[in-house]
């Protein structure tokens, strides 16, 4: 019985030490396609996804959320701050493509479109949004924008986004428009 | 002297470093000082006031109410309407957005005729 088990034991560190050794291997090979005009395939792009999905929600979870989120002054203040940041990747009224929604993967979300998710789901969404503009995501061109944007500010862009898929061209160029008296803190 | 020369530079280079770094001013984003352009929402509450009037005509025609009714139902319409425009951030952003202009404007207009109006005395 215990010869057996130590037999068991061999085999399964072997298998175990072969599939570092094909793994690295492949690694350090330069096979896998890193060129962004070609997708992943689907396990990686999924175990991607996965990853990056339950990351974002775990790390948001405990973000308090400002009570006074949509109020007009958060819109002003975002907007601006969006259209010269954001909207290059993640579009703006009017437009369903750029050189960047075209050229990134993965192809960065178009903000100007509603999310599905119900009711319940905003004060998380918000935190979320939060978050991902904050600290940025790994190797997404997604940029972390905490080191030189404070809070206030990042909660006035993740006011903004939360009316983006509703604005028209005309009315998302008045709210974006930063003339000099224009701040991103609000007050 | 070597070690005071990297000493220096070494606490120049951290110097600008920690400078890049730091959260910087909503005005450095300003590279093309747009103007919002707030006609087409003045024609949007133009065209909106005219489709409610259609709409009153309409009732007026079809349906036959009197003019009490009518008129209680102007009120409510207004009402809604100045409910909505109120209590909606976009569209209280977007006014106070187009007031600022507006002022803004005003404001210049009166300095070119000040200016003017010194000119010529």
């Amino acid at each position: 019985m215990a010869v057996r088990l130590m037999v068991y034991v061999k085999t399964l560190v072997v298998i175990v030490l072969l599939g570092v050794v094909i793994l690295g291997g492949y690694l350090y090979s330069g096979l896998y396609p890193i060129g962004a005009d070609t997708p992943h395939n689907k396990l990686t792009y999924w175990a991607l996804e996965t990853l990056r999905e339950n990351s974002v929600a775990r790390a948001a979870k405990a973000i308090p959320v400002p009570v006074d989120i949509a109020t007009p002054s958060r819109l002003l203040a975002g907007g601006p701050d969006y259209n010269e940041m954001c909207s290059g990747c993640h579009l703006r009224p009017g437009r369903a493509q750029s050189d960047f929604t075209q050229g990134l993967y993965p192809a960065p979300p178009n903000l100007t479109r509603s999310a599905s998710e119900g009711e319940a789901d905003i004060a998380q969404r918000r935190r979320e949004h939060f978050w991902i503009i904050k600290h940025g995501i790994k190797a997404s061109g997604m940029p972390a924008w905490g080191p030189t944007h404070d809070d206030e500010r990042i909660w006035n862009m993740v006011a903004f986004l939360e009316r983006l898929p509703e604005l028209t061209p005309e009315q998302y160029q008045i709210l974006t428009a930063r003339d000099e008296e224009d701040g991103g803190g609000h007050h | 002297m070597k070690t005071s020369i990297q000493t220096s530079l070494v606490a120049v280079s951290a110097l600008l470093l920690s400078l890049s770094a730091q959260a910087h001013d909503p005005k450095e984003h300003m590279t093309k000082g747009e103007q919002p352009d707030c006609s087409s929402i003045m024609q949007m509450d133009q065209s909106q006031m005219h489709m409610n009037q259609d709409q009153m005509h309409k009732d007026q025609s079809h349906m036959h109410m009197n003019q009490d009714q009518m008129h209680m139902n102007k009120e409510d319409m207004h009402k809604d309407q100045h409910q909505m425009d109120m209590d909606d951030p976009v569209m209280q952003a977007l006014r106070k957005k187009c007031m600022k202009e507006q002022q803004e404007k005003d404001d210049h207009h009166k300095m070119d005729q000040h200016d003017k109006g010194h000119s010529h005395g």
